[in-house]
């Protein structure tokens, strides 16, 4: 554009030295017929379009200007952006990952689903029987494919010293297992069953994830083959999982392997458990669903099978709950309960942290760029005197605002993902890295907080015009806006509740941690856990009393009390006695949550807890039957 | 006399411009110097109008401009009119005519 006006120009010279005039005179005169050449190229620029593009190249350019003569109050405003829109970045990354993702290594693919089994009690959620499951399996018109898997504590030796013998958490699986999540193994083969219902004989062969042969096996290659004893029972490896994946649930437990499901019983050892029984809950289900059917049309399906399942076992009189089945997309933390919608109270917790910490983070920069604008107003008044509109100078100050909130979130995001990988919290079962959306969300919401702590210095800058500000500037004051106003109410009224409210959680923590008169019993309390799932042990079980007088013999030792593994919460349901009189269409009390924690006699007394009233259990309550119940005080 | 109403140029101008590319591609002085001879002086239009019609023409895909080098070698953007330009021109010669005609008729009541 230049270059052709000045041509135009030059011509123009050209023909008014064809008429006499000197060439200074003709140059003066071809410049005055042209007119102002850079209003001229500003109007030929509005005329082609795309002005806002070059008048944000020039507002950045200013802004890297101004920064540059001020450093200090640009880093210090990126950090405390930082803080504010990283940390809600992160929040979003997690909730995301938690929610909206499938677990590690499992395809984002709409069609797959998990079958829940539920209950009308809450928190349990209810473990499938296999009969159950082959019904399930049978819904052709609702699920291509179904598949299974139940969980078990074992022993993996590999046989060598660098491997060692670690204690790993399995999965023995359907033999559709990886075809129907549509996960291709890193190397190797599926396992040679391939029904559905292959229970026997067992197969034994191994899946390992990617990071076990990584970490154990000398690499991927090197565990194809591969001879392990899992729990004492020698298996071949005949695959690799993929990078990262840990099972078709997300949770916080690395898996280490998977085994077919005929391989559960030898391996498990689980003792007299079979695959007919409709009482033994175990499984836990995900399906594929057929092209057209929703989920809410396969749970209409499943809900008629847990019916019938339910139906069965009222009719043994076997259990107490009703029993429910639903169908969900694969994606996020399954909630087993079914109780919580996406978002749960956690999430909202979380979301509704890290927005009050972006409102304390804004109305800090807020207070920050107030503090600029008041020192820029000569600037500003000699902008707008000039001729610039209000509206241009302000989105001036947005675009200063807006470069240092996407400078802040970038570097939020960045420490996120350096935190992650420090602490190796994506690699234990959860998807939670950030990825381009959620990348996307925080630079506009990193775009929506510039705008948020920008506009009111902004506003505030343009209000007064050069000659305000001269007067001002003599009487030494600078008005505060009325937004500048409103965030700080909003930070004091918002932020100080929370501050409150996390200094008496603070407290009360200090106080639990505070030694008192039960600390130095705790220092002196050792907790043994033995795997008797894994290994000789948990078939030999007679070995597990000369194993504790052996414990006992230890010196030092005062006492060993023996504790069940399965402890936790148990529906107890607590009777009157018999001798009240109640009316005969009284309602049968209701059933109370409580804490259940299965010990052996001594307990009370190893851990110097006496018993209030009542005594301790004796040598002759060692039965299967508990008919008394020790209750704690509180 | 150069027209001294500014309105009545910037209704016409592009419609000038249009009819003038379709005749002979030019660049932009020759182009005002051409406008300046037909209408003998009746019609002035400075580089302030002129360009920034030719840049919304061009923008608008009715004409197109190439940079070419003139006889005495130096560079010169010329424009020229593209098939959209030409039916643009045939629409708006038409309305022109159809306006001019119904002016005429009332200015001699």
């Amino acid at each position: 554009m230049r270059e052709e006006m000045e041509t135009h120009i030059a011509r123009a010279t050209e023909r008014f030295i064809a008429r006499g005039m000197s060439p200074d005179d003709a140059a003066l005169a071809a410049r005055r017929e042209f007119g102002n050449r850079g209003v001229v190229q500003e109007q030929a620029r509005d005329a082609r379009g795309g002005r806002w593009l070059e008048s944000l190249m020039a507002d950045l350019r200013y802004a890297f200007r101004y920064y540059a003569r001020t450093p200090l109050s640009a880093i210090t405003i990126i950090l405390t952006l930082a803080l504010g829109v990283g940390f809600s970045s992160a929040v979003f990354s997690v909730m995301a990952g938690l929610v909206r993702r499938p677990a590690p290594g499992v395809p984002d693919d709409p069609a797959l689903v998990k079958i829940r089994g539920l209950t009308d009690v809450r928190p349990f959620a209810r473990a499938l029987s296999y009969p159950e499951l082959t019904e399930y399996a049978a819904l052709s018109d609702r699920f291509e494919s179904v598949a299974a898997w139940t969980s078990a504590g074992v022993v993996v030796d590999a046989g060598s010293t660098e491997s060692g013998v670690i204690s790993a958490h399995a999965q023995f699986v359907t033999p559709n297992y990886f075809a129907t999540l549509g996960v291709r193994l890193q190397a190797g083969r599926t396992f040679s069953q391939s029904r559905f219902d292959a229970v026997s004989p067992p197969e034994l062969t191994a899946i390992v994830s990617h990071a076990f042969a990584t970490a154990r096996l000398g690499g991927v290659g090197a565990a194809i083959g591969r001879d392990v004893k899992v729990s004492g029972i020698p298996v071949t490896i005949i695959g690799v999982a993929p990078e990262r994946f840990n099972g078709a649930v997300q949770s916080g437990w690395p898996r280490t392997i998977w085994m077919p499901l005929s391989a559960w019983q030898t391996v498990a050892g689980t003792g007299t458990l079979t695959f007919a029984d409709r009482n033994q809950g175990l499984f836990e289900a995900i399906a594929r669903l057929k092209r057209g059917v929703s989920p809410d049309e396969a749970t209409a399906a499943a809900k008629v099978i847990a019916a019938r399942a339910d139906a069965e076992l009222k009719a043994q009189a076997t259990q107490t709950w009703i029993g429910s089945a639903d169908v969900v997309r694969l994606r996020g933390i399954v909630d087993p309960t079914g109780r919580y919608g996406p978002l749960g109270p956690a999430a909202t917790l979380a979301g509704g942290a890290a927005l009050l910490i972006l409102l304390v983070c804004t109305t800090t920069v807020n207070s920050l760029l107030l503090g600029a604008a008041v020192s820029r107003r000569y600037e500003t008044g000699v902008r707008l005197a000039i001729g610039a509109s209000r509206q241009r100078v302000v989105r001036q100050f947005l675009t200063e605002v807006a470069l240092l909130a996407l400078a802040g979130g970038a570097l939020g995001m960045w420490v996120f993902g350096v935190f992650l990988k420090a602490t190796e919290l994506a690699q234990d079962g959860f998807d939670i890295a950030p990825d381009w959306q959620t990348t996307s969300f925080t630079m506009l919401y990193a775009l929506f907080a510039a705008a948020l702590c920008g506009l009111s210095p902004a506003l505030h800058a343009t209000r007064s015009g050069l000659s305000e500000v001269l007067k001002e500037s003599s009487l030494g004051a600078a008005r505060r806006s009325r937004l500048h106003r409103s965030f700080v109410v909003a930070q004091i009224t918002v932020a100080l509740p929370f501050m409150i409210a996390l200094a008496a959680v603070t407290v009360s923590a200090a106080e639990e941690m505070a030694p008192d008169e039960k600390s130095a019993l705790r220092a002196q309390i050792l907790s043994v856990e033995f795997n008797l799932s894994a290994g000789r042990a948990g078939r030999e079980p007679n070995r597990i009393p000369a194993l504790i007088e052996r414990l006992a013999a230890v010196p030092g030792v005062a006492a060993v009390v023996p504790m069940g593994g399965n402890y936790g919460r148990g529906l107890v349901s607590l009777q009157p006695p018999p001798d009240i009189i109640r009316p005969a269409a009284s309602n049968p009390p209701p059933a109370s949550n409580v804490f259940v924690y299965d010990v052996s006699p001594g307990y009370f007394e190893a851990v110097n807890a006496p018993i209030v009233r009542g005594r301790e259990f004796l040598e002759a309550t060692r039965r299967p039957r508990l008919h008394r119940l020790s209750l704690s005080s509180g | 006399m150069p027209t001294k109403s500014p309105s009545l140029l910037q209704g016409t101008l592009d419609l000038i411009v249009l009819q003038l590319l379709r005749s002979e591609p030019t660049n932009g002085y020759e182009l005002a110097q051409r406008i300046q001879a037909i209408s003998r002086d009746v019609l002035n239009v400075n580089a302030g109008s002129l360009y920034p019609a030719l840049y919304r023409l061009e923008a608008r895909d009715l004409i197109r401009g190439q940079w070419d080098e003139s006889k005495t070698g130096r560079r010169v953007k010329v424009y020229s009119l593209t098939p959209a330009g030409r039916k643009q021109l045939a629409d708006h010669r038409e309305e022109w005519t159809r306006f001019a005609g119904a002016l005429a008729a009332i200015l001699k009541t």
